[in-house]
């Protein structure tokens, strides 16, 4: 098994963290509901039962939403806010569990309201507070939807652990229509990839580059339940050469990993014989040369600024060394 | 692919515990002046970026 700050993709890496996350993630559910147990009614009996099931379905992939009920249940058991610990526990049992990735719209019906909020809640972390998300068109998001499954296939014919690792981190790719993001994913909704709408006329090399940047994002959030990686303080705000203004370290040192990941699999996509159109390969070359810069950009502001664990500067590291190679 | 029997089997055994059932303003008059969790069996994220976007 190659090691956490190896920058490249591994199955068997994934698969422990993988199971590491879910279990982590049951055992602290289990723990919230025994906490709140005076206040959850019927729903206590529901919620061990079904934390009680999941333990032994290991094969079952958990649902973005459980992490953001995890957040929210954390949240409002810190500042007892106990009508909503009563009401919002049954999020729980209204989304369907799965064995394989599922691809749904985000939805704006009166039933999902509740989910809507989490899922606002956290979307839009960041995000200028004008932005907001909507339900997506069903011909628009079924185009999306191929795309994502067209962009998966060429990624496993291409390098089959990047491909092992989306499968063993991704649960959901939810499409949504937006104007203030391309795509997303969150600790708080770990393993569901968000996904714009307005991406399903840009192509198979845009999805692939989506994909590979948003899993790769999630290792890292998945590094930190561990391990912080970046120790200077939210507040601390520095040039994000990705976003092209200001953004906590964490931010800046997220980018350098996730496009040097990028970067390495389209070098690796240029060289194969999977590319049909000449304009795929120039979008590639394009997407080299403008994530290259930006790497270099970020690890400089990384390399001068940022308070780093050993893990955090081991992983800086391998990503400095895999930008270059 | 969705597991129904995951959602079949989980109600069925929750329906023979129901009958513990309160209602809503029973359990809205609860306070939680005593609950504390143990920050050792949660999760949650060693730092405060918990969401990015492109």
């Amino acid at each position: 098994m190659r090691a956490l700050c190896d920058l490249l993709p591994c199955q068997e890496r994934a698969s422990f963290l993988g199971t590491r996350i879910r279990a982590g993630l049951l055992q602290s559910l289990e723990h919230l509901i025994e906490v709140n147990k005076s206040v959850l009614g019927v729903n206590y009996l529901k919620g061990r039962t079904l934390i009680e099931h999941l333990n032994l379905a290991r094969t079952v992939k958990l649902p973005g939403l459980f992490y953001a009920l995890n957040s929210f249940l954390l949240q409002a058991t810190s500042s007892r806010q106990t009508q909503s610990i009563y009401s919002d526990i049954s999020i729980l049992f209204e989304i369907p569990l799965l064995e394989e990735i599922r691809y749904f719209n985000f939805t704006e019906r009166e039933s999902d309201n509740k989910r809507n909020e989490l899922l606002r809640k956290y979307i839009l972390f960041e995000l200028p507070q004008e932005g907001d998300i909507s339900e997506p068109a069903t011909e628009e998001s079924e185009k999306t939807k191929l795309l994502i499954k067209e962009a998966l296939k060429l990624i496993s014919e291409c390098d089959e652990e990047t491909y092992k690792e989306i499968i063993e981190f991704v649960s959901e790719f939810m499409i949504l229509k937006t104007n203030v993001l391309k795509a997303g994913s969150s600790f708080d909704l770990y393993g569901l990839i968000f996904i714009n709408v307005a991406n399903a006329d840009r192509g198979v090399i845009n999805m692939v580059d989506l994909i590979i940047h948003e899993v790769s994002h999630l290792y890292l959030y998945n590094l930190g339940i561990e391990d912080p990686l970046v120790l200077n303080e939210y507040e601390e705000k520095y040039y994000s050469p990705i976003k092209e203004r200001e953004r906590p370290m964490l931010g800046v040192y997220h980018a350098a990993f996730v496009l040097t990941r990028v970067v390495r699999f389209l070098r690796i996509l240029r060289k194969s014989n999977l590319l049909n159109f000449l304009s795929d390969i120039l979008e590639i070359d394009t997407l080299i040369d403008q994530y290259y810069k930006i790497v270099s950009d970020s690890l400089e502001i990384v390399n001068s600024s940022a308070k780093l664990t050993n893990l955090g500067r081991d992983i800086m590291q391998s990503t400095e060394e895999g930008v270059k190679s | 692919m969705e597991m129904q029997n995951v959602d079949v089997n989980f109600s069925a055994s929750v329906d023979s515990q129901s009958q513990a059932d309160l209602s809503t303003d029973v359990v809205l008059n609860q306070d939680l002046s005593d609950v504390t969790f143990d920050p050792t069996k949660t999760l949650f994220l060693k730092n405060k970026l918990t969401t990015t976007s492109i």
